[in-house]
């Protein structure tokens, strides 16, 4: 299938932020500053694309927004300079963000995490607590394997650092923090987060979020929202895909996806964008038989909380439980040795020598494929746009000469 | 991501604004789950609200579409709702899945959610457990149901039950709207009779078994009567025949709206103590009726209406204390009067106006 043609409109020096988005949208797209018919148009200032083309305005302030131009882009980009939109506003304002590597994409709300403490017999309402060595699980230190599992277990989570509190908002769980880390997440006290000057007043706003099981349910979701609206740039890539109608693609469909190919709709068909518009706020259930959160599988929890017993499993995964489980820790430490830097990778695999040839492999691909920035198509777009930006910047200095 | 979300627009003319008093006309569609050949409270008040916004001047319509309760399909409904072209100027969601619906003017007014995902996972009708795939299904559809909700202008629910409720398992906030009960412009008050009435569909969440064996605890003198279907009707005959009551316990089945507004005018009492109630016409029905609501503490919503020694008389649900408050009723028809002048008092400007006005407020 061609790839469309995003053409670039740039008008002077172009922040750090839209090279990003350039750079990451360059799986989806051919960025090009000059071309006859594109496929959409992604303005940073210049000239204004002829009517049929969907725009893509970027706004570095509040004041962009209220331009003609504005008034017909489909997205408003920003990097901070405009409010967040609601659901029902067009044209959609989306947030740049610079990705947060490690997020959940799979939150637990307050009640379902409450009913799976119980299944599995864990403590009532235990808080995640981060202390000067590391995190602890009501008063034990969590190995980092078992962090996620804590992180989608716990009734209540104190972290300082803006890292942590990310993390932790991800997993939909109430947060209670610093206000220097609220304000570095762009959280709000009382709104998202809670905030307590100390670690003594912290402990005791996170036991009482704990009992309170409205709040920490509004905490939870708030936070949550958050996440996706600020921090997540892959959701924004998709939506601007879906919005400039670049294709169908995006978050895996699912369900829907199957359904469409049963119906032997072809790759490019529209009906695929629409049904990618339906349902692209809506994580989808993979066509098999719906699947846990490997955090919060049985062998996690158990790992986590000693004394917890285990709910009924279903006998026929009882078997190769333990070689699956293994697997699993090996893909989440491999997952983390990849966004640090695959030299620790053996020393955090010592446990799974079994597997460590294998996942080696996976390794490379994984870095070939991670490497976003080395990837010849986001090298390409990256070089039109700063063409595109050094001739703005050409034609702004030609206009100041002449104005002179 | 949950905002900025093309919508929906309208394929249709524009609403025609035209003027109806001082408002403008809107085409509104009513947006609810169907559950192919049953019939039940949420039906009637669907059909209801439509009414009522007609009544008011505005074109409206009914929209429904089936809905399977199993794990394995319960995101089938939710998944067709999201992609259901729906041409009008504002869409009223009332309950799971129908407020999937994508439209720029959503407003929800929740009658329930799936409660076997949420307060009634633990009830043994739910088929979500606790395996893993019952507590994924229960995660995502926690998820789903918090982003399609948020996308609303509005939430409204059926009580501050479903409020709490909301608050609770999706941690959104909502605005409880509460409306009249079917026949609320037919009910009158009668004069006290001999019996308590309890009109109820005969299905184990209702409890109509605790009015059975409570009349073993009260005096000869008062009857009762127990209108209404339902799959206990075998068990609770026998309950009767068993406890020796079938000359003081009726059970006449189904009953016209006539034969209902008479049974509620010439009853001492009525007796409604179903568990976790979401609302409960019952009551509405039978303050309008002038009647004092005898039930139990742990009814839900219809606590939000019988208030202890005021409106009513709440038991802990026992058979004994059921009983108990029956005879203190018959024994003294003054207190009855009273208690059932205060409910009147507190529904009869319960109307559809002011439901209507503030659904469609813009």
């Amino acid at each position: 299938m061609r790839r469309p043609v995003v053409v670039l409109h740039v008008d002077g020096a172009v922040p750090e932020s839209v090279h990003l988005l350039v750079r990451s949208l360059a799986s989806r797209c051919t960025f090009r500053s000059e071309a006859r018919l594109p496929a959409a148009a992604l303005v940073v200032g210049g000239a204004t694309p002829a009517a049929a083309v969907p725009v893509a305005l970027w706004c570095s302030s509040a004041q962009d927004a209220t331009s003609p131009l504005a008034a017909r882009a489909v997205a408003l980009l920003h990097d901070g300079a405009l409010d967040e939109r609601g659901a029902l506003h067009q044209p959609a304002a989306l947030r740049v963000s610079a990705p947060v590597p490690g997020l959940s994409t799979t939150p637990v709300a307050t009640a379902v995490r409450a009913r799976l403490r119980r299944a599995r017999g864990m403590s009532e309402a235990p808080v995640l607590l981060y202390e000067a060595d590391g995190w602890r699980w009501q008063g034990r230190p969590v190995a980092d394997e078992l962090v996620p599992t804590a992180m989608a277990c716990a009734a209540a989570v104190v972290a300082t650092e803006p890292a942590q509190v990310l993390l932790a908002l991800s997993w939909g769980a109430p947060v209670v923090t610093t206000a220097a880390a609220a304000t570095a997440v762009g959280a709000t006290d009382g709104v998202e987060v809670l905030v307590c000057p100390d670690a003594r007043t912290r402990r005791a706003a996170a036991l009482a979020l704990a009992g309170d099981e409205r709040e920490a349910a509004r905490l939870g979701r708030a936070g949550r929202l958050l996440v996706e609206r600020r921090h997540d740039l892959d959701a924004t890539l998709t939506q601007l895909a879906l919005l400039l109608r670049l294709d169908a693609q995006g978050r895996p469909l699912g369900l829907s996806e199957t359904l469409l190919d049963s119906l032997s709709t072809p790759r490019d068909a529209a009906v695929r964008g629409r049904v990618a518009l339906a349902l692209g706020p809506l994580r989808q259930p993979r066509p098999e038989a719906p699947v846990l959160p490997d955090a919060l599988s049985a062998t996690r929890t158990e790992a986590l909380e000693p004394a917890a017993t285990s709910a009924p499993m279903d006998p026929a995964a009882a078997g190769p439980r333990a070689a699956l489980t293994a697997r699993r820790v090996a893909k989440a430490v491999l997952r983390r040795a990849v966004s640090i830097g695959a030299a620790h990778l053996v020393a955090e695999l010592r446990e799974n020598r079994a597997e460590v040839a294998r996942l080696q492999a996976e390794v490379s691909e994984l870095r070939a494929a991670s490497a976003g920035a080395a990837s010849p198509d986001a090298l390409a777009a990256e070089l039109e746009l700063l063409k595109a930006e050094v001739a703005g910047l050409a034609a702004s200095l030609v206009r100041a000469q002449q104005e002179r | 991501m949950l905002f900025a979300r093309p919508l929906a627009v309208r394929a249709t003319a524009p609403a025609r604004h035209l003027r109806n008093g001082d408002r403008a006309q809107v085409d509104v569609l009513v947006c609810g789950a169907q559950v192919p050949f049953a019939r039940g409270g949420a039906e009637l008040l669907m059909n209801n609200l439509v009414e009522a916004v007609q009544q008011a001047g505005h074109r409206a319509e009914l929209v429904r579409l089936p809905v399977a309760w199993e794990k394995d399909r319960l995101f089938d409904a939710a998944l067709a709702w999201r992609t259901v072209p729906v041409d009008a100027d504002l869409v009223i969601a009332t309950n799971f899945p129908s407020y999937f619906v994508r439209h720029p003017r959503k407003v929800v007014w929740l009658l329930h959610q799936h409660r076997g995902a949420y307060d009634a996972a633990d009830a043994d009708w739910s088929d979500l457990g606790t395996d893993d795939r019952s507590l994924e299904v229960q995660r995502l559809l926690t998820e789903w149901d918090s982003v399609a909700l948020a996308e609303a202008q509005r939430i409204y629910t059926l009580s501050s039950v479903v409020t709490d409720r909301l608050a609770r398992f999706n941690g959104l906030p909502s605005t409880p709207l509460y409306h009249p009960p079917p026949l609320h412009d037919r009910i009158w008050p009668g004069p006290q009779g001999d019996y308590v009435f309890c009109p109820s569909r005969l299905e184990a969440n209702k409890r109509p078994g605790l009015l059975v064996d409570a009349m073993a605890h009260v005096r000869p003198a008062v009857r009762a009567v127990l209108a209404g279907m339902g799959s206990l009707e075998p068990t609770l005959r026998a309950r009767v025949a068993g406890l020796g009551l079938a000359d003081r316990v009726d059970l006449p089945g189904f009953v016209t709206d006539e034969a209902l507004l008479e049974l509620f005018a010439g009853s001492l009492a009525v007796v409604y103590a179903p568990f976790d109630e979401d609302y409960g016409y019952v009551t509405l029905q039978a303050f309008l009726a002038g009647k004092p609501v005898v039930t139990a503490a742990d009814s839900g919503g219809v606590l939000e209406w019988v208030e202890d020694g005021v409106t009513g008389l709440v038991t802990d649900g026992s058979p004994e204390q059921l009983g108990a408050a029956i005879d203190r009723l018959a024994a003294d028809r003054g207190l009855a009067r009273r208690l059932g002048a205060a409910g009147r008092e507190r529904v009869q400007d319960l109307t559809w106006g002011p439901v209507v006005d503030e659904l469609l407020r813009p």
